[in-house]
């Protein structure tokens, strides 16, 4: 166990004021649960600061970053709790803004940008796979090929999960935006 | 509607405050100090491993000296056992010639157990009279290889295997007129030169030579103990023919042993028993040696032969040896079979 030295206390600071809202979204896309998403973030950011690994780039760092995310997301949500959680439950309490804080502090935007809201709805309604990859496809601007390393599936798997995420966003989309729906 | 636009605004706006990142980035923190702390407790699953490696090597140790010490005895034993067979199979090769002999001397006594005394007695004067003459004795022409005493000590298989033209008291020739009843005072007519072997015996010592070998003399006087004795298998037939006879060597050279002949007539059977015995090893290894050769332990212990008493030096024990051809088969004095052996 290495001790925490001033000198990295501070790059580690700098690194979690960059890189912590983007893994916070990236569990928030998954788990869809604030309290859940704050916890894969600091184990993130935990095994970050263990493994103490030599990065080459930023980039390098940033990709770790979010593998170990998508890792760490994945690992809560197939943990025993939220196994006994029911998807459903989380996607109806998504939907009502009175117990879900997410929505509730989008509450005051909603009326504003209602689309906002029912985009982000009809994500959380996908299956959790094709949430990440949406997420990181249309969020994070990253390739399939990116996409393909961070989720540790191949690229034809990617592909095909973003292709299906499509299809089940049309329908849910379309009732809520009339006309086209451009991916 | 662009979907990717209208995502990344909802995402964005559920992105976390600055009081969330701050929350987050003071719990990470404090782990990090909590974990950084607990570094020494953590410690503790190594010392309990290096525990176990510790007694591990400890209980591997005990049992590798238990192991040893059972085991080294058992190996010691046996090196000595093997060493002892080795030593005594090296002073037996060294012996072969002098055991042999006196293996045969015992033969011979117990072929003549029914010898009395004065037969022994007899023997100095027979060989002291026959000293003269006996380097003109080429003429004679005993049948070594029939007779009585020719070392062997197997008489009931040398019996059997008597040739037609062997004299014995019970297969004397009609014609011969040599053949009495009483064979104690037979004479030879053609190859005797005089000399009265009539109550000459046996000297066993004379199968051999000073040198160790066997003593080309050794058919001449067992011939003529043979005479003393009912066992007389000399061939009359061949008396008068050419064979080369091995008697060339001088008989005074016995004297000196005829004086312990006398010295085992009088000692009488306990002389036969403690001599008439082959030499049995064991070398713990499968093989034996009987007389100083060596036999192979084999699996099948079926079989027949001559009995012989053998006697092992090493475990002072005394067994039956069964010899029939290459093979030896052991028994104990209960005869229990103790091995079958095969020469090798």
């Amino acid at each position: 166990m290495q001790t925490l030295s001033l000198s990295a206390a501070e790059s580690f600071e700098e690194v979690m004021e960059q890189y912590m809202p983007m893994v916070y979204r990236i569990a928030f896309a998954r788990l869809g649960d604030r309290s859940d998403a704050e916890d894969v973030t600091q184990e993130v950011f935990l095994r970050y600061f263990r493994t103490n690994l030599n990065y080459n780039d930023e980039e390098h760092r940033k990709a770790w970053l979010i593998r170990c995310a998508v890792n760490c997301a994945k690992n809560t949500a197939s943990s025993a709790w939220n196994r006994h959680r029911a998807s459903g439950e989380m996607l109806e309490n998504s939907d009502d803004p009175e117990n879900e804080p997410a929505y509730s502090d989008c509450e005051e935007q909603f009326e504003k940008s209602e689309r906002r809201i029912s985009v982000l709805n009809a994500v959380m309604k996908l299956p959790e796979k094709y949430r990440t990859v949406i997420h990181l496809f249309y969020f994070e601007d990253m390739s399939v090929a990116q996409i393909s390393a961070a989720v540790g599936a191949g690229e034809s798997t990617v592909k095909s999960q973003l292709s299906r995420a499509r299809r089940l966003l049309k329908p849910l989309l379309s009732e809520e935006f009339p006309g086209e729906v451009v991916f | 509607m662009d979907f990717r636009e209208e995502y990344k605004k909802s995402m964005e706006s559920n992105s976390p405050d600055r009081e969330t990142i701050d929350r987050m980035k003071a719990a990470v923190m404090a782990e990090l100090q909590n974990s950084t702390q607990n570094e020494v407790p953590e410690k503790k699953p190594l010392n309990m491993r290096r525990m176990y490696y510790a007694f591990g090597a400890l209980a591997a140790c005990a049992v590798i000296a238990v192991s040893a010490a059972t085991i080294l005895p058992n190996i010691n034993k046996n090196n000595d056992m093997i060493s002892e067979a080795d030593s005594e199979i090296s002073s037996a090769g060294a012996d072969t010639a002098f055991d042999i002999a006196e293996d045969e001397n015992a033969e011979v006594v117990t072929m003549e157990g029914t010898q009395d005394k004065e037969t022994c007695a007899a023997t100095e004067e027979i060989l002291v009279d026959s000293e003269d003459s006996v380097h003109d004795d080429s003429a004679q022409s005993w049948d070594i290889d029939n007779s009585a005493d020719r070392g062997n000590g197997d008489n009931t298989g040398w019996a059997d295997s008597i040739a037609d033209n062997v004299v014995t008291p019970d297969n004397i020739p009609a014609d011969s007129d040599t053949t009495t009843a009483d064979i104690a005072t037979y004479e030879p007519p053609d190859n005797s030169n005089g000399q009265d072997f009539e109550d000459n015996t046996a000297e066993p010592w004379e199968l051999t030579s000073d040198d160790g070998h066997g003593n080309p003399e050794a058919g001449y006087d067992t011939a003529e103990v043979s005479d003393a004795t009912s066992d007389i298998d000399y061939d009359t037939d061949d008396a008068d023919d050419n064979k080369s006879n091995p008697c060339t060597g001088g008989i005074t050279e016995t004297l000196d042993s005829t004086e312990m002949t006398e010295e085992e007539c009088d000692t009488g059977e306990a002389a036969d028993s403690s001599e008439n015995v082959g030499r049995i090893i064991f070398s713990g290894k499968g093989w034996i040696t009987y007389n100083g050769e060596r036999y192979n332990e084999v699996n099948d212990k079926n079989g027949g032969g001559s009995i012989m008493t053998a006697y092992d030096p090493i475990n002072k024990t005394y067994y039956y040896a069964v010899l029939n051809g290459n093979k030896l088969l052991v028994y104990d004095m209960n005869m229990y079979i103790i091995g079958a052996y095969m020469h090798e």
